[in-house]
């Protein structure tokens, strides 16, 4: 059994949903606010776990209300700690 | 649709230098600041925002440590800044667009679908009578009024029907069909002869054949007969049918006067009118003939016929005169006649000969027809019977 990092972080990203469309759009929804972001990469911050959004040419298409909508190649999608 | 929404409400495109961009974002977001296309290229941070919310950027760029400087403006507001001098244009667009809709609400182009006995002409002149015409305003005609008079009017129709397509309206109309006449069968005749003549072949299909090939018959001569009998020597009257045909000699009289009267034209003047939206314009003086005839040029689009146009009106002046015709004149006429009297009598028969003999007289010529032809001479007569 190894080490998970992400034990017990649940219930604080149970609203948090991720629509994604193929590799080219991806909506967040209940996003906190953006940790770091710029062409290959965007870090958004979901309560007390952090979204890490790896690709090119990425952009913020709209942040407004909680909702993140991400556009660009997106490559990978990883969660840290916050 | 947002970005029709956009373009109406006018945004702008700009970039955000220096300090840190992540903060700026997140000001915007907390105060409701909407933001688009956000992209960071490492240097600098472009988007787009309304040219309102544009204005309270200035807080979240001065505590992010951000300088705003506007790339492009868009939106219907920057346009008309642009292009303020040709106010001109757009004016003309508009008076273009309320002239389309205006001329939109009259009727241009009549189609009559075809019809066969009732004559396109005197229908669209009665048309005009009902409001119904070039230069109408659609909303003056009441269809269904229209439809009922013009089947009041017009006894031959089944059913009339006006429908306006835009600015043309199509007429369909279906006509009664003509009954053909009921063939009597059952009432008993003989077959009798209309000439006298010489049988050449008998066809009879109902009846007793009272002649055969090579007798002369005269008039009223009995020729196929509805009376039949039977073998025990009683008889039954039937409705005879059959073709006699016999050679017979035909004569024709046609009477060539020396002397007419007749209409010449004395003076012929020509005026043209410029056709446009149902007003004629003329582009001459005005004519003193007493016969009017028309042509119409008009402008075509495919098969739309458009309201423009130019109209030829020829105007004729009469004069009574008496003709005096030669004899040559004189037998030409009346050997034109015969010809037609020939094709309109003998057309079922076959000619054997026609000759014309000119005689003439005081005032006329006269033409003799001799026609020998071979010809159906078959009558019906009926039986009288007691009852």
């Amino acid at each position: 059994m190894g080490f998970n990092p992400l034990k017990n972080i649940s219930e604080d990203t149970e609203n948090a949903g991720i629509e994604l469309f193929g590799n080219k759009r991806m909506i967040v929804l209940d996003c906190k606010y953006v940790v770091d972001f710029s062409e290959e990469s965007v870090v958004l911050n979901l309560g007390n776990l952090n979204m890490k959004v790896r690709g090119d040419n990425l952009l913020i298409s709209s942040f407004c209300f909680g909702q993140t909508d991400i556009t660009g190649e997106i490559v990978s999608i990883e969660f840290e700690r916050a | 649709m947002i970005q029709l929404l956009r373009l109406l409400k006018g945004y702008v495109e700009f970039c955000a230098e220096g300090g840190f961009p992540e903060r700026f974002i997140n000001l915007c977001n907390i105060r409701g600041i909407n933001l688009w296309n956000v992209k960071n290229d490492g240097v600098k941070v472009v988007a787009f925002t309304t040219e309102q919310e544009f204005k309270e950027l200035k807080i979240p760029a001065e505590n992010s440590g951000m300088t705003l400087k506007i790339i492009k403006s868009h939106g219907l507001k920057t346009f008309a800044k642009r292009h303020k001098w040709r106010c001109g244009a757009v004016l003309g667009i508009v008076l273009a667009f309320c002239f389309w809709i205006f001329m939109s609400g009259f009727i241009w182009e009549i189609e009559i679908l075809e019809t066969k006995s009732v004559n396109v002409e005197a229908f669209t002149e009665s048309l005009a009578d009902l409001g119904v015409k070039i230069g109408a305003r659609k909303s003056k005609i009441d269809i269904i009024q229209v439809q009922n008079q013009l089947m009041n009017e017009y006894n031959e129709l089944l059913w009339v029907s006006l429908n306006i397509f835009g600015g043309k309206v199509q007429v369909e109309m279906s006509e009664f069909i003509e009954q053909k006449e009921i063939i009597d069968t059952k009432t008993p005749v003989n077959l009798v002869a209309s000439k006298k003549g010489e049988i050449v072949l008998v066809k009879g299909y109902k009846g007793v054949n009272a002649v055969k090939e090579g007798d002369n018959v005269t008039k009223g001569a009995l020729l196929i007969s509805g009376v039949v009998k039977n073998f025990d020597g009683s008889e039954y009257f039937t409705h005879a049918k059959g073709e006699v045909f016999a050679k017979t000699k035909n004569n024709e009289k046609i009477i060539c006067p020396y002397k007419n009267k007749a209409l010449t034209t004395a003076q012929k003047e020509c005026r043209y009118y410029l056709y446009a939206f149902s007003l004629r314009i003329p582009l001459g003086l005005k004519t003193k003939g007493e016969f009017l005839t028309e042509s119409r040029n008009f402008l075509e689009s495919g098969e739309t016929v458009l309201p423009f146009g130019i109209i030829r009106e020829d105007d004729f002046m009469m004069n009574e005169n008496n003709i005096e015709y030669s004899p040559q004149q004189a037998r030409l006429s009346g050997f034109l006649d015969g010809v037609k009297v020939k094709r309109e009598k003998y057309n079922k028969s076959e000619l054997k000969s026609v000759e014309y003999e000119f005689v003439d007289k005081e005032n006329c010529g006269e033409i003799n027809v001799k026609i020998n032809c071979i010809e159906d001479i078959a009558k019906e007569r009926k039986i009288l019977t007691e009852q």
